[in-house]
């Protein structure tokens, strides 16, 4: 009916639904809706009545797969649709209880104790299909599924706006926008910001270590009581104490203050000295205590001044709590209200015309998703992969029940004559399932969780958020039971109903004699190997275009030379070096002793180290493309660097010339631009000559020279239009970006480190107070540029091997078996003149039929599923045909020489043996 | 022509069945509310599950007991528009036989209790 209307589901929801496929089409089609609604009404009910999470899924699932394979057994058995009427519904159920009876899972042991490799490969199948869909269970679980540490986390929004200067942007708050919502806006109990930095910790009487960098966070006094997290120790900022004027304080990570403070619980009162200034501790943050992208070990409040508010610096991650009762959207319509005001009361130099041209919009969406968002693709895309996989294995182990099944048909009829009825005869199969699949559950739970910790020690390098704390607990452990209990029941399937068509008067009479009832059999388990064979093509469909994507990545050149190149950073402290002078007098004695360093070749100094954190646009201005009145200038990436950037990075000079030495008094008032600049603003002429500046006014500089491009921000994005200024560039005053900047050296190869070891000395003599840190090579850089799709791909690597050994290992169980079957019929053509190589062929051709009825099915399967992946791909269509002609031809000839075994025992059958044994 | 089907074809009605049609007889219900008043109704015996349910409305349904009732917003939800249900004419002679049968049983049981020696 086209009157109903489902709300948006939710991601619980969204599994229910997919897993209502285990229910065949026709009840699914009829009642797929009532089901999600009524699963929706009955979590509302657990909700209310603050059932748990996990003991609702666990009666949710087994509902749904027991009464799912009851329904899928009754339409084998229903002879018609009789309410009163004995069904399969009841045999089914009167199985199930006796197949979970101790003793008959005993003897279901004992039975397969008796044939040890059937157990053996088909637990080992199982476990490695359910290790690996556990272990990116638990991935999708910690990162994507649990709730985050903070009280009631999904009142918890992330505020962000929208901007159009040159195309939309995303940017966060700024300190105005910060004060003007928290004064103003209704819809939230409360709103913080938090504002990452790096800090000098300097020594002290109560606190006599040597001086360090730390990474630090400034934030407003209300952010903790906005997440809604209690300090370990003390207490957190109060109300007022995050303004200019206020008394000095600061927090501890647990870390520091064990650290620095070796756990004193008499640190809180005692003072430490951060960037020069004194700070009263006044609290220690628990262990347990983490915000997304940011590990800070220190934080201090930020220094909101109401009367200098800029409205145009977007630098705060502001996070909310909504009131009740207040939404997403009447949050976001309520700031939408609020933020015009903006101008009124934080002036901030902006003409209110050039704010409005810049459409600025406040966005409100949940913390989470602003966390995990840009990974929950990737993961569920992952673990949809690791599924099939899984797929697959409970697919071989079908086809291998089925072979045992047809061996054991003259038992099963003995026990079906002797009275258990059809009841006990599908207890058997399925004692035996389960206890193979508990089997495999429990390893494949064991070898997941070895998986897992590997995974979580490497962490942050991957770059995906949460990654640390995730690990096989409870639910993860539920989903194993959950994924082993469907194994079992899958894999039972056609065992059980292939069980109600045992003639068991013929099986008695007949048991020496198997060839025609093995043929439906082998229907079967020709179907399970097309079967595996097209998801295997799947999965290697996806991992070569992941591979050829990942290649093509690798081939981007950067720009720059990394090799040979080594950094460190370092900070300025304001309170040291108060003027231009003081920075570049340090910076020029630094350069020059650094590069009378042995081993060095050149040395420089730079604001922005391509492919890092950095960051720098500013709007530029060109003075011969004029702006239309109250237009908004155009942001570029602005670099600030020394005359030696461009050699000592390997950046090949185009035309011009770069920096000269750099005179605090008299700053030069040039710049470089990059090529791409260049084309932007003036295709078919000569930048040099022109004149840009950064911001609205100020002098203009003098473009002297152009560059190549560079990837500043990513490998997979095109190099941006970027502007090289140098790194003095106001008379009066340090102007702050020339204050945090990095070191370059590029040394020959073999003296790297040391190399890194004088820069660290040098830096010490010159001003012992001034530590270096994030030291790296330029070359470590750019591999973690791409670690995230390194990391994909070998993922999807192992699970597409997986399934390409399982695939062959199907394909030649089959053969086997087929040869067997056949037996009497190849001895006779051997009997009558069949030549071993014709045997051979014939043989083959039926594994290499099956392979390409694989394929083409899988092809299909791969054009309709690669599409999910294009988000991805760099520079290669989800369609290309190199890759998925390639992954073809893979498959056959993996078929091919799967076959090969079976062929060659076919060619060396003795015809007068078998033909004398009939 | 077919054979119509008398209500004495379903009997003995298993207790899930006989429920949902008690409850169907108090008026139109949607899946979850049948679900929750046969467990009130009959004391927490009959909990049904929303797979089990569904698969015994299907079976309702195929046999003519029950039938499909417009669609109309759940009276606790908030717009959803929910599938109702109710019993048919052959569905309330059915649940009628079924409780004459367990009345008659009922008696045929008192009786004979009356009769026999000294129940200790």
């Amino acid at each position: 009916m086209a009157d109903f209307r489902l709300p948006p589901l939710n991601a619980g929801e969204r599994i229910y639904r997919a897993l209502l496929h285990l229910y065949p089409a026709r009840f699914r089609r009829a009642f797929a809706q009532d089901l999600v609604e009524t699963f929706r009404d009955e979590r509302r009910d657990a909700d209310r009545r603050g059932i748990p999470a996990g003991a609702f899924w666990l009666t949710t699932l087994q509902d749904l797969v027991t009464q799912s394979f009851a329904e899928r057994i009754s339409t084998v058995w229903r002879p018609r649709g009789r309410v009163g009427a004995l069904t399969g519904d009841d045999i089914t159920m009167a199985a199930i209880p006796l197949a979970l009876n101790l003793s008959e899972l005993r003897l279901a042991a004992r039975r397969l104790r008796r044939v040890p490799t059937f157990t053996v490969a088909t637990v080992l199948v199982l476990t490695l299909g359910v290790a690996a869909t556990t272990a990116v269970f638990s991935v999708v679980n910690g990162v994507l599924l649990r709730p985050l540490p903070y009280s009631a986390p999904d009142r918890l929004v992330a505020l962000t706006n929208t901007l159009e200067v040159s195309g939309a942007e995303i940017t966060d708050q700024s300190d105005a926008s910060v004060m003007l919502y928290q004064e103003r806006a209704r819809a939230f109990d409360g709103i913080g910001a938090w504002r990452d930095r790096d800090v000098n910790l300097g020594a002290s009487d109560a606190d006599p270590a040597p001086a360090e960098r730390l990474s630090a966070a400034w934030v407003t006094a209300n952010l903790f009581g906005v997440l809604g997290v209690r300090p370990s120790l003390g207490r957190t900022f109060q109300a007022g104490e995050d303004r200019v004027t206020a008394a000095p304080v600061a927090i501890l990570s647990d870390r520091l203050w064990r650290r620095r403070f070796h756990g004193d619980r008499a640190a809180v009162g005692k003072r430490i000295v951060v960037d020069g200034v004194s700070r009263e501790i006044v609290g220690v943050m628990p262990a347990s205590f983490i915000f997304p992208r940011s590990s800070p070990e220190l934080w201090t409040p930020m220094p909101l001044d109401p009367a200098n508010g800029q409205a145009g610096s977007f630098n705060d991650r502001a996070v909310g709590r909504l009131r009740d009762g207040a939404t997403v959207e009447s949050a976001r319509a309520d700031l939408a209200r609020v933020l015009p005001r903006i101008l009124d009361e934080f002036p901030s130099g902006i003409p209110p015309a050039m704010w409005e041209q810049a459409h600025v919009r406040p966005v409100v969406a949940s913390f989470r998703d602003s966390i995990v968002g840009d990974v929950s693709r990737l993961l569920w895309i992952l673990l949809g992969s690791v599924s099939l996989v899984l797929l697959i294995a409970c697919a071989n182990v079908a086809s291998l029940l089925l072979v045992r099944g047809e061996s054991r048909q003259l038992e099963l009829a003995v026990r079906g004559a002797l009275g258990s009825g059809l009841a006990g005869i599908v207890a058997q199969c399925l004692s035996e399932s389960f206890v193979l699949a508990a089997g495999a559950g429990v390893l494949g739970a064991a070898l997941a969780a070895i998986a897992v910790r590997t995974l979580a020690s490497a962490g942050g390098d991957l770059g995906v958020p949460r990654l640390e704390q995730v690990s096989v607990d409870g639910h993860v452990l539920l989903f194993t039971l959950g994924v082993s209990a469907l194994c079992a029941l899958l894999v039972s399937i056609i065992p059980v109903v292939r069980a109600r068509h045992i003639p068991i008067a013929m099986a008695l009479r007949d048991s020496t004699r198997g060839s025609t009832s093995g043929k439906p059999r082998q229907r079967a388990r020709s179907i399970l190997v097309v079967a595996q064979v097209a998801l295997a093509l799947v999965l290697v469909a996806a991992s070569g275009l992941l591979a050829r994507s990942f290649a093509r990545l690798r081939d981007v050149r950067p720009g720059f030379e990394p090799t040979g190149v080594v950094m460190a950073r370092l900070v300025l402290p304001a309170a040291n070096y108060k003027s231009a002078a003081s920075a570049m007098q340090l910076y020029d004695r630094l350069l020059e002793q650094v590069r009378a360093i042995p081993g060095v070749r050149d040395a420089t100094i730079t604001d922005w180290v391509p492919l890092t954190s950095d960051h720098n646009d500013t709007a530029t201005g060109v003075e011969d493309h004029p702006l239309p009145p109250n237009g908004v200038p155009r942001v570029h990436f602005s670099i600030d660097i020394d005359g030696a950037y461009f050699e000592t990075m390997g950046i090949p000079l185009l035309s011009g010339r770069t920096f000269g030495p750099q005179d605090a008094a008299h700053p030069p008032l040039e710049a470089v631009v990059s090529h791409a600049f260049a084309e932007r603003y003036w295709p078919n002429g000569n930048p040099l000559g022109k004149r840009v500046r950064p911001g609205l006014d100020g002098p203009w500089y003098t473009i002297v020279g152009e560059v190549g491009d560079v990837h500043y921000e990513a490998l997979d994005k095109p190099a941006e239009d970027a502007l090289y200024y140098p790194l003095v560039q106001h008379a009066d005053s340090a102007s702050a970006a020339t204050r945090f900047v990095s070191v370059l050296v590029r040394a020959a190869g073999t003296q790297q480190a040391s190399v890194a070891a004088g820069l660290r000395r040098t830096v010490h003599a010159l001003d012992a107070s001034l530590p270096t840190y994030g030291e790296r090579s330029l070359s470590q850089i750019v591999d973690a540029a791409s670690s995230r799709a390194r990391a994909t791909l070998l993922l999807l690597a192992v699970a597409s091997a997986l399934a390409l050994v399982l695939g062959a290992v199907g394909i030649y169980g089959v053969m086997a078996y087929g040869v067997t079957l056949r037996q009497r019929e190849i001895s006779v053509r051997i009997a009558l003149g069949a030549r071993p190589s014709q045997v051979r062929r014939m043989i083959s051709r039926q594994g290499v039929t099956l392979g390409l009825a694989g394929v083409a099915v899988g092809i299909v399967l791969a054009l309709g599923v690669t599409r999910v992946l294009r988000g991805f791909l760099y520079e290669v269509s989800p369609t290309d045909p190199l890759t998925l002609g390639g992954t073809c031809v893979a498959l056959l000839v993996v078929a091919v020489l799967a076959s090969w075994g079976p062929a060659r025992s076919a060619a060396a059958i003795d015809p007068a043996d078998t033909l004398r044994g009939g | 022509m077919p054979d119509l089907p008398t209500p004495d074809d379903f009997l003995p009605l298993k207790p899930d069945a006989f429920y949902v049609l008690l409850v169907l007889l108090h008026g139109e219900r949607h899946g979850y509310a049948i679900m929750r008043e046969a467990a009130e109704r009959s004391g927490g015996n009959v909990e049904l599950q929303a797979g089990a349910l569904y698969r015994l409305l299907a079976r309702l349904l195929d046999d003519g007991l029950v039938v499909e009732s417009q669609r109309r917003p759940a009276a606790d939800a908030d717009d959803e528009r929910r599938r109702y249900y109710r019993v048919t004419a052959l569905g309330r002679r059915v649940i009628a036989a079924e409780a004459e049968r367990m009345a008659s049983l009922a008696a045929a049981a008192r009786a004979a209790l009356r009769g026999s020696p000294a129940v200790a």
